[in-house]
């Protein structure tokens, strides 16, 4: 398969390919050629996902299969050799001249494909700093509702190749765009492991329970496990949240539904995607405190009296 | 509509203990709940109701489904169950927190 990038590249038009079917993960098998002549600009969250899809082949069909990577634009391909988009099975026609390795802290995360838990802070770490939030409770609140999306990927969705993570700060554009992704089983199978979410067949009706606070698929095997709460269902929830009332975005796609917080709409896309993709877009300096909308879901789960109602 | 479920039916005891038993009785509660039915819960013919099972029954779904617990009533509760369920109610998150801090890092 032949995937032409098209001059310019960010999650968004990737999505409109997929709207339009010119992209189809489905379809992302070996032998694969990746042709970058016409590449411009390259975002963070697309090319996160392209890696994602690349790591899934390369497992499915680990084959002698090498991509042929062919380029011009020598700003474009330095951008995504300094993001590690470039490994050892990509290999390359032409290198660019130079590629100047600098401190990526606070402007950007590289691609990283995480597989344990205990990599998580690091990576929620640095995303966290690429937005300016000078107040430390409050940079520690994101970090924690990041940590639950990644956490959320590593643990639920079962993706043989882990999970890919990277953020980006525009500082010119006083924005920053984050990207998680996985190629595992995605809401809808994760949901279905709870009994409570079993009759739930459709991606639509899996986003919308997702984005409920407290829903999560974990469920204990041993009923006398008290501990099951290794999650607490409130990640999407609050990052859905803090993306709307920040005058951010954040996009939600997942086998074949498409969730936009902007709209609050989840579409139907005509090809699916094989996991989780979770994509934020935020202004650098949010317009709410990630510690106040954390607070108000946990003001719900702490509500400190509660009478029930007995017939007599 | 309403459902009611009659616990001593449905767990063929008059002596709720355990665990497992309040979660076979959450699952069907949720279950309806979700349903977008109200669910009376009659507790005739059930003397004991044990803290764990209280727990796992009504403290969990305080917790984790606190939206449906206008839709539920209780009935035929003797005062010892009845006070239970309300404790454990009342608690759900400090029990929660407490069995928590038990585990070691």
């Amino acid at each position: 398969m032949k995937f032409t990038f098209p001059k310019d590249f960010k999650f968004l038009d990737l999505l409109a390919l997929a709207r339009n079917g010119r992209f189809d993960p489905a379809s992302f098998r070996h032998p694969l050629e990746l042709d970058f002549t016409q590449l411009g600009f390259a975002g963070p969250g697309a090319m996160a996902c392209l890696k994602a899809l690349l790591a899934r082949e390369q497992h499915t069909m680990p084959a002698d299969a090498s991509f042929l990577v062919e380029h011009k634009s020598q700003d474009a391909v330095r951008y995504l050799e300094r993001m590690d988009f470039f490994t050892k099975d990509i290999r390359w026609c032409m290198k660019p001249t130079t590629v100047n390795r600098y401190s990526s802290e606070g402007r950007f995360l590289p691609m990283r494909n995480l597989h344990q838990l205990k990599e998580t802070d690091a990576a929620s770490l640095e995303m966290v700093r690429c937005l300016t939030i000078a107040d430390k409770s409050d940079s520690t609140a994101f970090q924690y509702v990041l940590s639950e999306l990644i956490d959320n990927a590593l643990q639920h969705s079962d993706s043989p190749t882990g999970t890919f993570v990277t953020a980006q700060k525009y500082e010119k554009l006083g924005r920053v765009h984050m990207l998680i992704a996985d190629t595992g089983i995605g809401i809808r199978g994760h949901l279905q492991k709870n009994p409570l979410y079993r009759q739930i067949t459709e991606d639509q009706s899996a986003i919308q329970k997702a984005l409920t606070p407290f829903v999560t698929g974990s469920y204990k095997a041993n009923p006398e496990d008290i501990l099951e709460y290794d999650n607490q269902g409130l990640g999407l929830t609050v990052s859905d949240q803090i993306a709307k009332r920040s005058k951010g975005e954040l996009y939600l796609w997942t086998g074949r539904a498409l969730y936009r917080s902007q709209t609050g709409v989840t579409e139907t896309m005509p090809v699916a995607w094989p996991g989780t993709v979770v994509y934020l877009n935020l202004p650098i300096k949010l317009a709410v405190n990630p510690t106040d909308v954390v607070k108000e879901f946990d003001a719900q789960l702490q509500k400190p009296k509660i009478q029930l109602k007995f017939n007599s | 509509m309403k459902t009611i479920i009659q616990v001593s039916k449905v767990l063929h005891e008059g002596a709720i203990t355990g665990r497992h038993s309040g979660r076979v009785m959450r699952e069907m509660l949720v279950t309806a709940c979700h349903a977008g039915e109200t669910v009376q819960i009659d507790f005739a013919g059930v003397d004991v109701i044990t803290q764990s099972a209280a727990d796992e029954f009504i403290g969990r779904i305080v917790r984790q489904h606190a939206g449906i617990i206008a839709q539920i009533s209780f009935s035929n509760c003797v005062t010892d169950v009845a006070n239970m369920l309300q404790w454990a109610a009342e608690n759900a998150e400090a029990v929660f927190q407490s069995e928590r801090e038990l585990v070691p890092a």
